[in-house]
């Protein structure tokens, strides 16, 4: 025999980010409000929500730059809650973030070699007499770097600083950069933001080039309805910190309190 | 001559000091006003460490340069020693916050120097006294400063051409997003800082060897040490090459200011005065990003590693 | 006892008067004004140069004040403002602020003589002394007494009843929002250095009085503790400010007392970076999380 509760362990296993039940404060405000979440091996969720609605603050508890005031956080079966926003990262979490965070002083090359960091395992003293292990390593940084910049068709600026590109080009980046720590799991805060339609599609395209080539799951944060009912099976609608509705694009289009949670902003 | 060697050697103390600090405010984004309580723990540690050696009369045993150097490596040492256990809470901290706390330790410092005797207090610690007014049997020359010149600009030079340096530029610009691609910003922040404090720990060491052989509390206050902020401010954050000639041009006018009477009794004022216009004027120094050394140390890498093909 | 208490009580105030500068400035603008200090000095020596040329001590007292408010004013315009617009940076404006600091110190050097002026019988309250019961009070500690407080209620109104200190609250809180609405930012934030500067130029005359002397470097030390006093109490906050001065005008007159002097200038440095490390919001004030 097995137990319910024993089968609900089993589920948090297999399955990738299990979020039950988490609540953040900021003073009086309760940014966050019993937020649960399941998420599969593979899947993509589109989170939409008004403006203040608290999407942000989810991501930013799924990635430990806040601790929920309650609530756990599981993460391929393992408790999280305790881990910093490294270890996090570590394990398989990676994030954009809404208004782009990118290195800006450095290259676009530099950008992604820094994401690549965890790679590398030469030790001060093999740099300072050039180590043959230490330059190999730094190749093959710098051919993982190449093909990333490829991949994101970024290649041809990769000497360019990060804060010099437009802005399309910098949420592409900002990608490609959380994508080169080899994440399970991708959260992207409105990576639409701010692109004219054309890029708008081609990101489009390029998501669902990662969704079949890599092995993440993703949480799509997005205002651009059109863009999240295109991508994601399913959606959660956020509205001051709780979900409001939860299901596929064309139940969340009909969803009464959905349109109202909208009209009302 | 003496008179420049002197300022060759001066000159050489504080390109150590402008360049390791430039490591830590400048590439790190470290807003440490403490260098110069590390550059005091090297130059305490090692007038004790000689007077020790003296009196166990290891002297006659060993030739000096040997000593030396382990008088140097031990002042590089203890400095080391101390600024990994400050950076534990201090570098908790951001910007101004750590600005004010390592100010305050510098502070401390100074205040604990001049208050336990042992480390002859408020009027300072003269080794060539307690030796019966003689000097030590060793002490720094013009080789010895740009030994430790050349070693201190290898080293930020070469981290900076590997991942470490990239991790550093990356935590200065973006504590978070550091974190987010896995950075662990505490390991390389404390790795700066007590690389910096090493140096400065060095150059403490070679500073009071050299004609002195004596430190007071005041040579290692806060308001000494901000000269050679000043140096890497003058240079450009994050510049190496801007630290050099930052310490270089900075110094000499330092000595050039002693021949003007005038000027030299209004050091400060005048140091202050062209430091307002320059933050005001080009607050992004000399050489901004701009990195000639860098590139420079690395050409020669390049030429020796085709040699080796 | 009752000596020692006004002891803590009037060195806590003087804190708390330069400490209010710091704690306004850092609130709005978010920069450490390291040449605050300066500011105390220098309404000092206005006051004790007034009151050497024979002006009554009440006004140079406000001599005092207004000069202290001036050169405020004016290292914000020259100094802070261009750099704020070029937007070029904490280190370069704590650089910034740190040279003006010591450009002051050693500007009175260029005047021979001026490093150290005392008072002597020119103070007004030189040696006067006030029996309370059976207690002997020195006037001037009573002095500092009733004019912090005096100016602490003037300053709670200027900020909470006036349509100047409304706005300085609404440009502390968003910059942005605030120029939307049609407030003039630069003038809110120049509002603000003068009334930091003038207390502190208050502050400065008060410990002239006291020490019955002004040297240069006398800004150098009260500023910052006064400094340590408002991040302790908690950064941007009035009351903070206060109560900071107060309690570290306590630990010093206390470590006196009980015969630790050499640890008077040293305490507040470790009550600083303890506070940083356990409590960076300060003593006074609620955890606030850095918005991403
Ligand atoms: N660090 C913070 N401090 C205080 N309030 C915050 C902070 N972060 C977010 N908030 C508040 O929490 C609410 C949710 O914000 P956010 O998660 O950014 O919303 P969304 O991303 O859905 O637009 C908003 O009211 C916002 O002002
Ligand atoms: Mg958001």
């Amino acid at each position: 025999m097995i137990t319910v509760k024993e089968i609900q362990e089993l589920k948090k296993d297999f399955e990738l980010l299990n979020i039950e039940n988490i609540t953040v404060k900021f003073g009086g405000l309760k940014a966050v409000d019993s937020f649960s979440l399941e998420l599969k091996h593979r899947e993509i969720v589109g989170l939409i929500g008004p403006n203040g609605a608290g999407k942000t603050t989810v991501f930013n508890t799924i990635t430990g730059v806040y601790k929920p005031d309650s609530g756990r956080i599981y993460f391929e079966g393992r408790p999280i809650n305790h881990l910093s926003l490294t270890q996090r990262n570590n394990i398989g979490i990676a994030r954009t973030f809404q208004n782009i965070r990118l290195f800006s002083s450095l290259t676009v090359f530099d950008n992604i070699r820094i994401a690549l960091n965890n790679k590398v395992n030469y030790s001060l003293f093999q740099v300072f007499i050039n180590s043959n292990d230490f330059k190999t390593q730094e190749e093959k940084i710098n051919d993982k770097t190449r093909e990333f910049l490829e991949i994101f068709e970024l290649y041809d600026y990769k000497d360019r600083i990060a804060s010099s590109l437009p802005y399309g080009k910098q949420r592409r980046l900002e990608i490609a950069r959380a994508l080169a720590t080899e994440p399970k799991l991708l959260l992207l805060d409105e990576p639409a933001a701010g692109m004219n339609e054309k890029e708008t599609g081609e990101l489009m395209e390029l998501i669902k080039w990662l969704m079949v080539n890599f092995d993440i799951s993703i949480i799509l944060i997005e205002h651009d309805i059109k863009f999240v009912m295109n991508l994601c099976p399913r959606i959660i609608v956020l509205d001051y910190g709780r979900i409001i509705a939860e299901g596929k694009p064309e139940e969340i289009r009909n969803n009464k309190k959905v349109i109202e949670a909208y009209l009302g902003e | 001559m003496i008179f420049f060697e002197n300022i060759l050697v001066n000159i050489g103390i504080m390109i150590i000091l402008a360049t390791s600090l430039n490591l830590i405010v400048g590439i790190t984004g470290i807003l440490s006003l403490g260098h110069y309580a590390f550059f005091g723990i090297g130059a305490y540690s090692s007038i004790l460490l000689t007077f020790y050696l003296h009196s166990m009369q290891i002297i006659n045993y060993i030739p000096s340069f040997v000593l030396f150097f382990l008088v140097i490596i031990f002042g590089g040492i203890i400095a080391g020693f101390f600024s990994y256990i400050i950076s534990y809470p201090v570098l908790k901290l951001k910007g101004d916050y750590l600005a004010v706390a390592t100010l305050g330790f510098n502070e401390i410092f100074k205040s604990l120097m001049e208050n336990i005797d042992f480390f002859g207090g408020a009027k300072g610690y003269s080794l060539y006294t307690k030796l019966g007014n003689t000097e030590p049997y060793f002490k720094t020359n013009l080789i010895w400063v740009y030994i430790f010149v050349v070693l201190t600009i290898f080293i930020i030079v070469r981290i900076m051409k590997s991942n470490y340096g990239r991790v550093l530029l990356a935590i200065r610009d973006d504590e978070i997003a550091s974190e987010s691609v896995g950075i662990n910003i505490a390991k390389y922040k404390t790795l700066s800082f007590v690389i910096g404090s090493v140096m400065a720990g060095f150059a403490g060491v070679l500073f009071v060897m050299y004609d002195r052989f004596y430190a007071t509390p005041k040579d290692f206050s806060f308001l000494e040490g901000i000269s050679v902020l000043l140096m890497v401010v003058f240079g450009g954050l994050g510049s190496i090459t801007g630290s050099v000639i930052g310490a270089i041009t900075l110094t000499l006018i330092l000595q050039l200011i002693k021949i003007i009477p005038f000027l030299s009794r209004h050091q400060i004022l005048f140091y202050s005065f062209l430091l307002i216009l320059m933050m005001i004027l080009k607050p992004q120094g000399l050489f901004g990003r701009l990195d000639t050394t860098q590139n420079f140390i690395n050409k020669i890498f390049k030429k020796i590693d085709r040699k080796e093909i | 006892m009752t000596e020692q208490l006004f002891n803590a009580l009037s060195l806590g105030f003087t804190y708390s008067l330069i400490s209010l500068g710091y704690s306004m400035v850092y609130g709005i603008i978010n920069l450490i004004n390291f040449a605050h200090g300066e500011f105390f000095m220098l309404g000092a020596y206005a006051g004790v140069i007034s009151l050497i040329i024979g002006i009554p001590w009440y006004i140079s007292f406000f001599i005092s004040i207004i000069v202290g408010a001036f050169v405020s004013t004016f290292v914000e315009v020259i100094g802070y403002r261009p750099l704020r617009e070029k937007n070029s940076g904490r280190l370069t404006a704590l650089i910034t602020a740190i040279s003006f600091s010591l450009f002051f110190q050693n500007f009175i050097f260029l005047f021979p003589g001026a490093d150290l002026i005392g008072l002597g019988n020119r103070n007004p309250m030189h040696g006067a002394v006030i029996t309370v019961g059976d207690f002997k009070i020195p006037l001037i500690k009573f002095f500092i007494f009733v004019v912090t407080i005096f100016l602490l209620i003037l300053l709670i109104l200027i900020v909470y009843r006036t349509k100047i200190g409304k706005a300085m609250r609404a440009v502390a809180f968003s910059k942005d929002i605030s120029s939307l609405m049609g407030i003039n930012p630069n003038f809110v934030i120049s509002f603000t250095f003068a009334l930091g500067g003038g207390l502190a130029g208050a502050a400065g005359f008060l410990e002239a009085l006291d020490k019955n002397q002004v040297y240069n470097f006398m800004g150098v030390i009260p500023g910052l503790k006064a400094f340590i006093a408002a991040v302790v109490g908690g950064i941007g906050s009035i009351s903070g400010a206060v109560a900071g001065g107060i309690l570290i005008g306590f630990l010093e007159t206390i470590s006196v007392v009980i015969g630790l002097s050499f640890i008077k200038d040293v305490i507040s440095f470790v009550l600083l970076i303890l506070i940083l490390i356990l409590k960076p919001s300060g003593l006074f004030l609620k955890t606030q999380r850095e918005k991403v």
